[in-house]
């Protein structure tokens, strides 16, 4: 999608008619409109919203769009319209969408408004012919859904909290949804929902009494499998919720100046115990490894020494490995002559003599066996006390970090109860919210444990169920027909799943990489970005002798920085997926309009994310003050600008020293215009 | 738990229920622009039928 031209009609600040045409060009695809505060750039970022959804983001809803002039200039009980009108490109095809909303002037400054707003989708098809569709709002969101839509216009100033982690939930959609990943989730949601369920209920009427009750058993797991994932979804949601809010108060805490510190301890103290459940999980993990792969040494000592001694025996007495080797008699056989120089032909009894002593000489096999079995004897003792070795490090290990933890957990209850018995007013009252949460997380993470044992053990037991029903096999031929199809439907189920989790698992570290890369351009600091397992964007730093760290406290400025390398990222990464040949991932062209982008951040900031951030989208539409564009954002943007267009903010009076080219005071009523060009 | 690339996951089924993926999925790419197709019950109906007489007709 290339956004090519808007025409507002009456829209907020803007009386009449006033049209914009935005760059479209492959190398200079930067436009941007100049304008000071209140001169109307956030009205016509939300134009967009407006025009093809039917909301905006402004503070009083949709009460004062229609522009205050154009009522004025209007007679009591005439119609009045706001329209806008946006002229786009989308997969090789010209776009019109328009909304117009009728209002009738009441009295004074009133109006009413005549129905709802009318939304229309016309296009030029590929035989140049007109079509208007039929079903606009859903086609519209076909092109750019909605709910994406904040990822394309969005307001610099507030962009920050994508890198919050409660935002973990927002970028996974947005991956999901940019991506086409919904596609295969959805697919696989509808197999086992509703085909598999369908399949069964036909092949149930078709079974023989006893596969009718393995059928219900099923069905009834099924339906148990479900309503626990269900209830692990919501549990998940609830703690992720309990989550948020601790780090809310934390946030809160560590801006009280006295308690601060107390707080800075706490949260490093938190992360330290992060690490610590991290470290013993992975000790846990070794030690299950060590006795799945060596535990029978300890049982098997008895009978290394018994067959040890076994060995020894034969190997005393000659036998194993025997002297005269098997390779050795076949030889002499096949010759046809001992080595005392007989003749030994077959069927005579020199032969037989000789060939009697094969069954008793060694094959190559054999010998090999003796060898590696006496040696593997041997070590049995020594591997015996390297794993009681092993085993018992690793519980050391862990007694240290369980150690280390308590006394943590200890240090962490003193510093809660000096933050309830704080003095400042509003410290222990939100360290006991704080602790009632605590609470709460504890018990959805139980519950959580305990949902997931459930639904192993259901799972379990609906594969025994599903299995029992395939071994059933005195049936007709329509039963097996509509087996064939259950047992197709149950295959296409799994691969749809498993095909979701690839896909989504390869779209976050493909996506996690080009973050980091756009974030690394740009952060001053040695920090790096990620996208982790929960579809958190993080970011973390190496600490001597700790290892890699989150990064706890971002600045506003960080936080919009890992924000705007998100946004850039996956619009760079869905225009390369959309070039890629694949039936199961789609990607897209989709352009950036921001607001304000560089509002908190510093110059060099400013000139390096003006750099690096339009490289990654084919259209970028940026809305500036004077002050915002100066000086290095200029400079980094000038090669790739397209447009420029100024918005002329015309009120009755100004503060003394605000009036300039851009501010003209003097007339009746608040209005903005558009003047093509920028005059610095 | 085993990380699959998604050609790694093709690969671990037939050729016949790859086509059949290949076209459910065109399916649902048709009904891809309803944000919330589980509140569009009849819709969501419709596609599910789909996809059960594809298999049918799939399954010899």
């Amino acid at each position: 999608m290339k956004i090519q031209k808007i025409t507002i009609q009456n829209f907020r600040q803007f009386f009449g008619q006033h049209s914009l045409e935005f760059s479209t060009d492959e190398v200079k695809g930067i436009t941007v409109i100049h304008g000071e505060n209140g001169s109307g750039k956030t009205s016509l970022l939300n134009a967009f919203k407006w025009c093809f959804y039917g909301h905006a983001d402004f503070d009083t809803g949709l009460d004062n769009i229609l522009n205050e002039q154009a009522i004025v200039k209007s007679s009591d009980g005439e119609d009045i319209e706001l329209s806008i009108k946006i002229d786009f490109e989308h997969e090789g095809s010209d776009y019109t969408a328009s909304r117009v909303q009728r209002f009738i002037k009441t009295t004074g400054l009133k109006v009413d408004s005549i129905g709802g707003s009318v939304f229309k989708l016309r296009w030029i098809d590929q035989n140049g012919s007109c079509q208007e569709s039929t079903n606009a709002d859903t086609q519209m969101n076909q092109i750019l859904p909605e709910k994406m839509h904040s990822y394309f216009f969005f307001n610099g100033e507030r962009i920050e909290k994508l890198a919050n982690a409660s935002s973990s939930g927002q970028i996974r959609e947005a991956i999901k949804t940019l991506m086409g990943l919904q596609i295969v989730e959805r697919a696989g949601i509808h197999l086992e929902k509703y085909v598999i369920k369908e399949f069964k209920k036909e092949l149930k009427k078709q079974s023989p009494g006893k596969l009718q009750e393995v059928i219900d058993r099923e069905t009834k797991l099924q339906e148990e499998i479900d309503s626990l994932k269900e209830r692990m979804y919501v549990t998940k949601d609830n703690k992720k919720f309990f989550k948020d809010e601790i780090s809310k108060i934390s946030s809160r805490l560590a801006m009280i100046k006295d308690v601060a510190a107390l707080q800075d301890e706490r949260k490093f103290i938190e992360n330290r115990l992060d690490t610590i459940k991290k470290s013993k999980d992975s000790l846990s993990a070794s030690i299950k490894d060590l006795i799945s792969t060596k535990g029978f040494l300890p049982f098997f000592t008895e009978t290394a020494a018994t067959v040890g001694a076994l060995l020894e025996e034969k190997r005393k007495r000659g036998e194993l490995p025997y002297k005269i080797k098997q390779q050795f008699i076949d030889d002499l056989l096949s010759n046809g002559k001992c080595i005392c120089g007989t003749c030994l032909n077959k069927g005579e009894e020199n032969y037989s003599n000789v060939e009697k002593y094969r069954l008793q000489a060694s094959s190559k096999g054999l010998e090999e066996a003796f060898i590696t079995t006496a040696g593997a004897i041997k070590q049995v003792d020594r591997s015996k006390s390297d794993l009681f070795r092993a085993i018992k490090d690793n519980i050391k290990q862990g007694v240290d970090l369980e150690s280390e933890r308590d006394k943590l957990s200890g240090r962490l209850d003193v510093i809660s109860k000096k933050l309830q018995e704080s003095e400042v007013e509003s410290v222990p009252g939100l360290e006991n919210k704080r602790k009632e949460i605590e609470e709460k997380l504890d018990k959805a993470q139980k519950e959580l444990g305990k949902l997931e044992f459930e639904l192993e053990t259901k799972t379990q037991e609906h594969k025994e169920a599903k299995r029992a029903r395939e071994e059933i096999t005195d049936v007709s031929q329509q039963y097996e027909k509509i087996s064939k199809r259950l047992s197709n439907a149950e295959e296409c189920a799994r691969v749809a799943k498993a095909l979701h989790v690839a896909l989504s698992n390869q779209t976050r570290e493909k996506l996690s990489k080009r973050v980091d890369k756009t974030f690394k351009d740009i952060i001053r600091k040695p920090y790096w970005a990620e996208i982790d397992q929960d579809y958190t964007l993080q970011i973390y730093r190496e600490i001597e002798g700790h290892g890699k760290q989150l990064v706890p406290e971002k600045s506003t400025a960080e936080s919009q920085i890992t924000s705007l390398s998100f946004i850039s990222s996956i619009v760079n990464l869905a225009k390369e997926q959309q070039n890629q040949d694949s039936d199961f991932i789609k990607g897209g062209v989709f352009p950036i309009i921001m607001d304000s982008p560089f509002g908190s951040i510093d110059d060099e900031y400013r000139a390096l994310i003006a750099r690096y951030i339009p490289m990654l989208a084919d259209q970028v539409i940026v809305f500036a003050s004077s002050s915002q564009w100066r000086g290095p954002v200029s400079k980094e943007c000038a090669p790739r600008l397209g447009k420029e267009y100024s918005l002329i903010y015309h009120c009755k009076e100004v503060d003394e020293g605000r009036e300039s080219y851009y501010v003209r005071p003097g007339a009746d009523f608040e209005f903005s215009e558009i003047e093509e060009g920028y005059h610095g | 738990m085993i990380k699959l690339t998604p050609k790694e996951v093709l690969e671990s089924t037939t050729d016949i229920v790859k086509g059949m993926m290949a076209e459910i999925i065109k399916i649902e790419k048709e009904y891809q622009h309803y944000q919330n197709l589980s509140y569009v019950k009849d819709k969501e109906k419709e596609v599910c039928l789909r996809i059960k007489k594809l298999i049918e007709r799939k399954t010899l």
